[in-house]
């Protein structure tokens, strides 16, 4: 049975890579799976945590400028990490303010991809591209067998 | 706690300030005895849109200049849209001015909403001298869920509007000259008006709040200052509040109408610029009364000086409470701009209502062609930071040749650092310099809600730069934390 899940993929589309957790996103969107939502956004804000309650899991998907070419693991909601800005907040904020405020039970994770380039424009680095096509898998193994394939 | 050591320290610096909207440090210099002799506001980020506009054409500027801010996005779209109508000479049809009055109302209540909630109900909530990692929203909602929950999704309510009209809930597109490219759809609409009573009640609770803490702390509240200085906002033809297309109208500290009813193409003839050494904003001033005796405030508290009456009935009664205060005056108290910010929430509310119930609001009649047919275009809004301008020329191709953006923010400038100083005086005392004292003088700059770009900056860890001088104004010690 597959759980409710969301996917939130957030990012500037005209900062080039940054874009890359809205195209893991919207990858993600056309495989059509079941009892899968999908959004997009710019940033994270605090009006997000409120909808995790209604999931059981949440995947954060987003471009990283260091650290693991790919990478997806669950946010710990307990731990009191975490940036908040005053236009956006980092996952683990959003993910830990869905669990206190609102007592969201989702498990909620965090993908990342490694940006090579976050100038203007548009398009994903060719390398990115890759690297997003292997976090839509993880995802998916994620989403369908409960466990993000390595 | 910050500790200023050694009988000769002399300057205090704040780096960055907390809790607004862009960056800005705060210096204060210290006479021998510790007291406070002078202080600055300084706006040290450089945005240049004035410059790289030129060359672009005018029709593309509601696109370009909306990206000035992330908080009053909307404001620099309108303003350029109308800027655009006036060379183009056209008017946009009944809806269109219905569907973007809307959104100009959603950003207003957005951005207030930011302010009051999120930035400024730390100190009111948790107290000025609370720890600054948690004196923040999250503090807020650890000690008062309900209240931050209400603050978050009133927040959200007003990035519907501009979701549900444009698509977009920051940096709006389809704002443009001559209207509004997409129109209100029947069921967004309707989903909008099934927000209203949760909204007005939050605003409701908000207000309670405000007062409540006025009544419980007066003490605290004579930290910030009372400013006498003349007012700018616009209204409507009959002095009614008006934050979208009205007319110019200034007042002297005693709520005497030195100009009223004021195109605002005519803004150069009453308001001049000065720079200023330590900061990239000027010091704009009224220019019938000059540099010294000109200094002028916009935003909430000025608008709700200069009006008349406000149009909507619940919005009503609280203007009366608020001019009350003034006591057949008007409201000077730096402080009380949060009061007006909440006021204008209001007020918001009640017009955006009244739009959504409008017939005409979901007409798919929302836009008038145009050609440019004139170089010279100059449109007017008030942000929710206050009366903002944008002045374009163009050439013969509709490329520009010169812009002029007079922002809210720049306008009060001059304030602000008065409102520095005052405020500093009242609380730094000798060398012992408290993180609380600190605090309130951030506050007394929080409290015009200033937007210096669209940057965004830390809340709750405070980084601080100390930068201690000698009497001869040598660079003695750094503190960092």
């Amino acid at each position: 049975m597959t759980m409710r899940s969301l996917i939130i993929g957030y990012g500037n589309p005209s900062r080039g890579d940054d874009a890359a957790g809205i195209e893991i996103a919207l990858a993600v969107e056309k495989l059509h799976l079941p009892d899968v939502e999908v959004r997009t956004c710019q940033q994270l804000g605090l009006e997000l945590a409120e909808e995790f309650v209604h999931y059981e899991q949440v995947v954060l998907a987003d471009a990283s400028a260091n650290g693991p070419e790919v990478f997806l693991e669950n946010i710990d909601t307990r731990s009191e990490n975490g940036s908040l800005q005053s236009h956006h907040l980092d996952a683990k904020l959003l993910a830990r303010t869905a669990s206190r405020l609102y007592g969201s039970q989702a498990r909620v994770y965090l993908c990342t991809v490694l940006g090579e380039n976050f100038e203007f424009g548009f398009g994903l680095d060719s390398q990115v591209k890759g690297r997003v096509r292997e976090a839509v898998s993880r995802i998916t193994g994620l989403l369908t067998e409960g466990v993000p394939h390595a | 706690m910050v500790n200023v050591p050694g009988k000769n320290s002399r300057v205090v610096t704040i780096n960055p300030v907390t809790r607004i909207e862009g960056h800005a440090k705060i210096t204060v210099q210290l006479d021998d005895k510790g007291n406070v002799k002078e202080t600055y506001f300084h706006v040290n980020e450089f945005r240049g849109f004035e410059k790289f506009c030129e060359g672009r054409l005018f029709t593309e500027m509601p696109s370009i200049t909306p990206r000035i801010c992330g908080i009053c996005p909307v404001s620099h779209a309108v303003s350029s849209a109308k800027a655009g109508e006036m060379i183009m000479k056209i008017t946009p049809p009944r809806a269109g001015q219905l569907v973007r009055r809307l959104i100009h109302l959603g950003q207003v209540i957005s951005s207030h909403a930011l302010s009051f909630f999120h930035l400024s109900s730390p100190d009111l909530l948790l107290g000025w001298d609370a720890d600054p990692a948690t004196r923040n929203i999250l503090g807020v909602a650890a000690q008062f869920p309900d209240l931050a929950k209400r603050g978050i999704r009133l927040r959200k309510f007003s990035q519907e509007i501009s979701e549900r009209i444009t698509g977009k809930k920051i940096h709006a597109v389809g704002i443009i000259a001559g209207g509004m490219l997409t129109p209100l759809t029947e069921d967004h609409r309707k989903g909008l008006l099934a927000w209203m009573p949760e909204v007005f009640e939050t605003t409701r609770m908000g207000l309670d709040l405000f007062r409540r803490y006025c009544d419980e702390h007066a003490e605290e509240v004579k930290f910030f200052d009372d400013v006498r200085t003349l007012y700018l906002g616009t209204v409507a033809q009959d002095g009614a509040h008006e934050l979208y297309d009205g007319k110019l109208r200034f007042v002297d500290a005693d709520g005497k109408i030195l100009a009223d009813q004021l195109d605002p193409a005519r803004y150069l003839e009453f308001i001049a610029e000065k720079p200023v050494e330590w900061s990239y904003l000027k010091y704009p001033f009224y220019k019938p009364l000059g540099e010294k005796n000109g200094i002028y405030r916009v935003g909430p508290l000025a608008r709700l000086n200069v009006a008349s009456r406000m149009k909507t009935p619940l919005a009503q009664k609280e203007f009366e409470r608020f001019r009350a205060m003034g006591q057949g005056s008007l409201v000077h108290s730096t402080f009380q701009y949060h009061y007006a910010r909440l006021i204008e929430i209001l007020s918001s509310l009640e017009e955006a209502e009244i739009i959504l119930k409008d017939p005409e609001v979901t007409s798919a009649d929302t836009w008038s062609k145009g050609v440019r047919n004139q170089a010279e275009g100059i449109g007017c809004s008030e942000s929710p930071r206050g009366t903002l301008f944008h002045h374009y020329t163009t050439n013969e191709h509709g490329s520009l040749t010169a812009v002029n953006l007079l922002i809210a923010t720049g306008q009060n400038n001059p304030s602000m650092n008065r409102s520095l100083f005052e405020t500093a005086k009242k609380v730094l005392k000798g060398s012992d310099i408290q993180e609380g004292a600190l605090n309130r003088m951030e506050g007394a700059i929080r409290c015009y809600d200033p937007c210096l770009s669209c940057s965004t900056h830390a809340i709750g860890t405070m980084p601080m730069l100390i930068e201690i001088f000698n009497a001869s104004g040598k660079l003695v010690r750094v503190l960092k934390r």
